[in-house]
């Protein structure tokens, strides 16, 4: 049975796939996309593209680019982002990727608050079942489709690696994943997911890199924008270069995060009081981990804060583990 | 496509192999010979299987019946009150 777990981010599309009762392989790559006569002459002319062609209702898109690479095409940033044509040429391009003609079962994630609408579940599901036209002489064919709340792909990927889940199996456990558009969580309480303390915020890393960005630019006098600080980490960088001067940027995402993450801390917590007891144990997830980590640790101070290997393919690995 | 720009010192009491071998290389092809000595490292750094493994991911590792059973009770009725 092929099996496909598919993260299609803001920032970063990232796959698992493979056969059930194997392990999956793994691909992450930026999730710019945007119709193929936006892209830059320098660019298109290249020898060798480092992105997908894919066909998007019939048009020609490029897609797992990094997301300021196309000209005159604004980066979808919003909740409807699943219905825009970027999440479906990213979509058509994660397929291609899998290298699969049929997939048996795929399943992805929503943001929490968009989980809880079946509306949105379901036309998510309807959207990704059946044949897809993924390039003009490539079909693939998705049989079934699942949907799961975001965070519930990084728990299980986590509890399927440890040595012993029995301590997961008995416990409550704030699952927190920090993406690149919305802050989401759930709470899974003795394996059951707790409807009413789940939630979404929006101050997530985009607005870290942003207002890291904004306490560069008062030191240097430039705007380098949160697209080139979000490459610069994503190739491993520490450095960005603003009117020839080098600028380590560490310290910045560091303010930026102190300030941002204490204010989801603070959702959490409210979050919480909904129930009778609090969390057992607090898991990080996702791509954003590295930023909300501290200020998670402090609004918790008594609680356990694990994180996961490699978090930003943890939803991935568990979408497929769902599947598998 | 993108790069970035390392400058390296070597210095030859603690890399003399390295050194030595670079000193065998034209001025201008180091930094290739550089980047294959690197490639070559890496590859063993991250112990990767030949490609054809690769191509064919393992079987998933069963020996702890015990610990996979807790886990996939768990994620079953995870699964269920979704």
């Amino acid at each position: 049975m092929n099996v496909l777990g598919i993260d299609i981010g803001y920032s970063n599309l990232k796959l698992a796939f493979g056969k059930a009762g194997h392990n999956p392989q793994v691909l992450l790559r930026p999730a710019g996309a945007a119709p193929a006569d936006r892209l830059g002459e320098k660019i298109s002319g290249k020898a060798e593209d480092d992105f997908l062609r894919v066909m998007v209702n019939g048009n020609p898109f490029v897609a797992g680019l990094s997301p300021d690479r196309a000209e005159l095409w604004s980066r979808e940033l919003h909740e409807d982002y699943p219905s825009t044509e970027s999440y479906r040429a990213l979509f058509h391009a994660g397929l291609l990727l899998s290298e699969l003609d049929q997939v048996d079962v795929l399943v992805t994630g929503l943001p929490v608050n968009q989980y809880l609408n079946p509306d949105l579940r379901e036309r998510l599901q309807s959207q990704m079942q059946g044949e897809h036209q993924v390039t003009p002489r490539r079909r693939i064919t998705v049989q079934q489709v699942k949907v799961v709340p975001q965070p519930v792909g990084g728990f299980v990927d986590h509890v399927w690696n440890l040595t012993d889940a029995s301590e997961f199996e008995e416990s409550r456990v704030l699952v927190v994943d920090p993406g690149f558009f919305s802050v989401d969580w759930v709470l899974i309480s003795h394996g059951e997911l707790r409807r009413q303390s789940c939630g979404t915020s929006l101050e997530a890393s985009s607005v870290i890199l942003d207002e890291a960005a904004k306490l560069v630019a008062n030191d240097f006098g430039g705007n380098i924008g949160r697209e080139r600080l979000e490459n610069a980490i994503r190739q491993n960088q520490t450095e960005v270069r603003l009117f020839g001067e080098r600028i380590d940027f560490a310290s910045y995402l560091k303010k930026a995060a102190d300030k941002v993450g204490p204010i989801v801390a603070t959702r959490l917590r409210e979050s919480l009081r909904k129930e009778n007891a609090g969390a057992d144990i607090v898991l990080l997830v996702g791509g954003g981990a590295g930023f909300f980590e501290p200020s998670v640790k402090e609004a918790f101070p008594n609680l356990k804060v694990s994180t996961s290997d490699l978090p930003v393919f943890a939803n991935a690995r568990g979408f497929w583990r769902i599947g598998a | 496509m993108s790069s970035i720009r390392v400058v390296v010192k070597i210095p030859t009491s603690i890399y003399p192999e390295l050194v030595a071998d670079l000193s065998n290389v034209q001025l201008r092809d180091r930094a290739e010979r550089l980047r294959i000595l690197a490639l070559l490292g890496l590859r063993d750094v991250q112990r990767l299987p030949p490609p054809s493994v690769r191509e064919s991911p393992a079987p998933e590792d069963m020996s702890k019946p015990d610990q996979r059973a807790t886990a996939t009770k768990l994620i079953q009725r995870l699964k269920g009150s979704l």
